[in-house]
């Protein structure tokens, strides 16, 4: 997904250089009324390669999703934390945040909330783990990633958006994914990878793709959002200091002696005024992922959707890699039993997630667990390069034999129910002449009498105007009456006269008077 | 008389221009009613495109305009493979019977139902892509040009016709598809409106060939 040659520099943009294009995404912040920019004067374009782009992600939910994420079954949850020496949630699964409990929130005042509230102890080095996990996910958007530890990422996107369709199409969809990975987040884009990071973790984090617009944002960004230590912070407060902009309209000198230099070349890498080169990560050569159960389970749709959620994460990683995988390892490690090894294996190498879940879910199939399960995982150590017949861009098929994934992609967004074939049913009943089937059914053929293209999920009980039926205007009869009279035997019975009768609008319509009292009319389908 | 054979197969290849004939931009898929072909620029359904056909109320003839084509594109190809036609978000339900006599196969049609807009759009991209899909038709009030735009790319990679059905009061609405066809009811007279034929002129004809 990469995009092959793209541009870098090693130093981020300066902001305040002229000749720049007008904003390209007015209104991604408020502005202020009166606007201190210039208007932008004739001059060459800027070079390409130096307007870089920063996107942050904020992970809020990983202390979570390193203990297992959502568990799916409605138990409220939370992840605890010591924080001032005070234990304090740090993470919450959507049932306790439905009932209040967010992270932040004493322990105690959670308990008082939720008296059922199941906790766990925060994991620090699973985390780092899963950063950088997620961070290997995330090269599918773009060649450029880095970990910002504890919990976020930094992302140069400016490389991927024509390749995604624009800022918009590209936040879209990694919030799409991220949300397929049950990852929470908050996501922000500025110029600068600094900027990006306070941004998202500012209460309104912003998408800004203007370079001049850059010192406005900052400026009104809290000061919580620099992760500067608590009592520098503190101090700053008690001088009435309370956003970033206030902090730098101070003396640049004197702010650097009383609290630290470090902190001013924050304040300048934010701005873009000091370079903040950022270490790109790259992939590793094997998958090898874990996952955490919420809790012990013997569950195999839980035990399965844990693992569907590795393989999302694969699937990503395979992307970024341009690479498939023909067998993966799955382990499911036990309490009080051995772990448990399966291999699994599809056809072809692939790095399509449906078709990852569908062998993994044929596989599941065939095992009795050997005891609860408490921990998932994923290992995939041959990851080969595709020939490009695989991935979305280039799965199609002239001969139509995979048709199958076709099925399997729209069942993934909407749901299984919503894909069927057609067959025939010999059956008088018009309604239960016919049913969905699965696609590629081989249905039966035989002759059918002359009938409508549409046909109404429910009949259509029509007004009559002198015992004559009326559908947008009188109806004259064409043809008819065909005589439909059966089912008694299995309660459904019907005694219809049907007709092919056309309105006055020139439509043609497929009518039936009941037989029995009050002989009403209906509409039951629309030649077309 | 020899000599004027070769002749004749020259100006019968659709890349010769003829005074008085319209350009006739490469070969496209019969719709089965020659007096439409012949209006189309394609003389037919223009190949790995997009159709759009504006219809009000279902029950305009706008099914009866495909079957003949439906029809020839669900049987299996010279090389024995097969294509899918893909209904989707249909505004009623697409009746067996009637498509069986219309000479559809049925083991070859596949129904999705989407209620949300997004959803019609994104499964008629994704079927339209895949290469496995011979037609797609949809159903949708409304659609962005930037998904229009989606869908013609689409139906071009995929080597699939799509047929989107919309409301007439679109249009006036740009759209990016090769052709746009209007079906209109006055009374007893049915016409077939061609707004937008690339390659070709507009132009509207008597439908009688649609009535039941």
């Amino acid at each position: 997904m990469r995009k092959p040659g793209q541009s870098r520099s090693l130093f981020p943009t300066l902001p305040f250089e002229e000749g720049r294009k007008p904003a390209r995404r007015p209104g991604s912040i408020p502005g202020p009324a009166n606007d201190p920019t210039p208007p932008p004067r004739h001059a060459p374009e800027r070079a390409p390669g130096r307007d870089r782009l920063w996107l942050a992600i904020e992970c809020v939910g990983l202390p979570l999703l390193a203990r297992g994420g959502e568990s799916g079954d409605g138990v409220p949850r939370a992840i605890v934390d010591e924080v001032h020496g005070a234990l304090t949630v740090c993470a919450a699964n959507a049932a306790a945040r439905d009932q209040g409990v967010k992270a932040g929130l004493p322990l105690t005042a959670a308990y008082a909330l939720i008296p059922e509230l199941i906790t766990g102890e925060r994991d620090p080095a699973k985390e780092a783990r899963w950063l950088e996990r997620l961070g290997a996910w995330c090269l599918q958007f773009t060649s450029e990633v880095s970990p910002v530890p504890p919990n976020a990422l930094v992302l140069e996107v400016r490389g991927s958006l024509t390749l995604f369709g624009g800022l918009d199409a590209l936040v879209q969809q990694l919030r799409d994914a991220l949300g397929a990975l049950g990852v929470t987040h908050r996501l922000a884009v500025a110029p600068t990878p600094l900027a990006a990071l306070w941004s998202a973790r500012s209460p309104q984090p912003a998408l800004l793709d203007d370079p001049a617009r850059l010192p406005d944002l900052i400026s009104r960004l809290p000061l919580g959002v620099t992760g500067w230590p608590l009592r520098i912070r503190q101090r700053l407060a008690g001088m009435g200091l309370r956003r970033v902009g206030d902090v730098l309209r101070l003396p640049r000198d004197g702010f650097a002696r009383r609290f630290g230099r470090e902190r001013r070349a924050d304040l300048d890498r934010a701005l873009g005024e000091l370079a903040d080169p950022r270490t790109p990560m790259t992939l590793p050569p094997a998958f090898d992922a874990t996952a955490d159960l919420a809790a012990e389970t013997e569950r195999l749709d839980l035990i399965e959707h844990a693992i569907g959620t590795l393989l999302v994460e694969l699937g990503g990683v395979l992307h970024a890699h341009q690479r498939g995988v023909a067998t993966f390892r799955i382990t499911l490690r036990h309490l009080d039993a051995p772990r448990t090894t399966l291999d699994v294996g599809a056809s072809q190498p692939t790095r399509e997630i449906p078709r990852l879940k569908r062998v993994l879910h044929e596989r599941l199939e065939t095992i009795t667990l050997a005891a609860p399960v408490i921990e998932v995982g994923v290992h995939a150590a041959r990851m080969v390069p595709l020939t490009g017949r695989d991935g979305d861009l280039f799965s199609r098929s002239v001969n139509g034999a995979e048709w199958p994934e076709l099925v399997e992609t729209l069942r993934a967004r909407l749901g299984v129910r919503a894909v069927h074939g057609l067959c025939l049913v010999p059956e008088h009943r018009p309604e239960a002449a016919w049913r969905y089937v699965e696609p590629g059914t081989p249905g039966a053929s035989f002759e059918v009498p002359e009938r409508p293209l549409w046909m109404l999920s429910e009949p259509v009980r029509l007004h009559q105007h002198g015992g004559w039926p009326r559908w947008e205007g009188e109806l004259r009869m064409l043809r008819g009456p065909e005589r439909i009279e059966t089912g008694w035997w299995d309660g459904r019975d019907v005694a219809r006269d049907y007709y092919v009768a056309v309105n006055p609008a020139s439509l043609y319509l497929w009518i039936y008077r009941r037989r029995r009292a009050p002989h009403d009319w209906y509409l039951h389908g629309v030649f077309a | 008389m020899s000599s004027s054979a070769p002749l004749d197969n020259v100006l019968r290849d659709a890349r010769i221009f003829r005074a008085g004939e319209r350009a006739r931009t490469g070969k496209g898929v019969p719709t089965g009613y020659r007096a439409f072909d012949r209006q189309l620029a394609t003389a037919g359904w223009p190949r790995a495109s997009l159709t759009e056909l504006l219809v009000d109320a279902p029950g305009a003839g706008e099914l009866k305009l495909l079957m003949p084509t439906l029809s020839g594109l669900t049987r299996p190809r010279r090389d024995g493979t097969h294509r899918w036609v893909m209904w989707i978000a249909p505004p009623h339900i697409p009746y067996a019977p009637a498509l069986k006599d219309a000479g559809i196969d049925l083991d070859r049609v596949m129904i999705v139902h989407a209620n949300d807009r997004m959803d019609v759009l994104w499964a008629a991209e994704q079927s339209l892509r895949s290469g496995n899909c011979a037609a797609v038709l949809l159903w949708v009030r409304q659609a962005p040009i930037k998904a229009m735009r989606r869908l013609q790319l689409a139906a071009a990679e995929g080597d699939s016709l799509g047929f989107v059905f919309r409301p007439t009061a679109c249009a006036d609405e740009p759209s990016p598809a090769t052709l746009r066809l209007m079906l209109t009811r006055d009374g007893e007279t049915r016409q077939l409106h061609i707004l937008k034929n690339r390659g070709g002129r507009p132009t509207a004809l008597d439908a009688d060939f649609l009535t039941p």
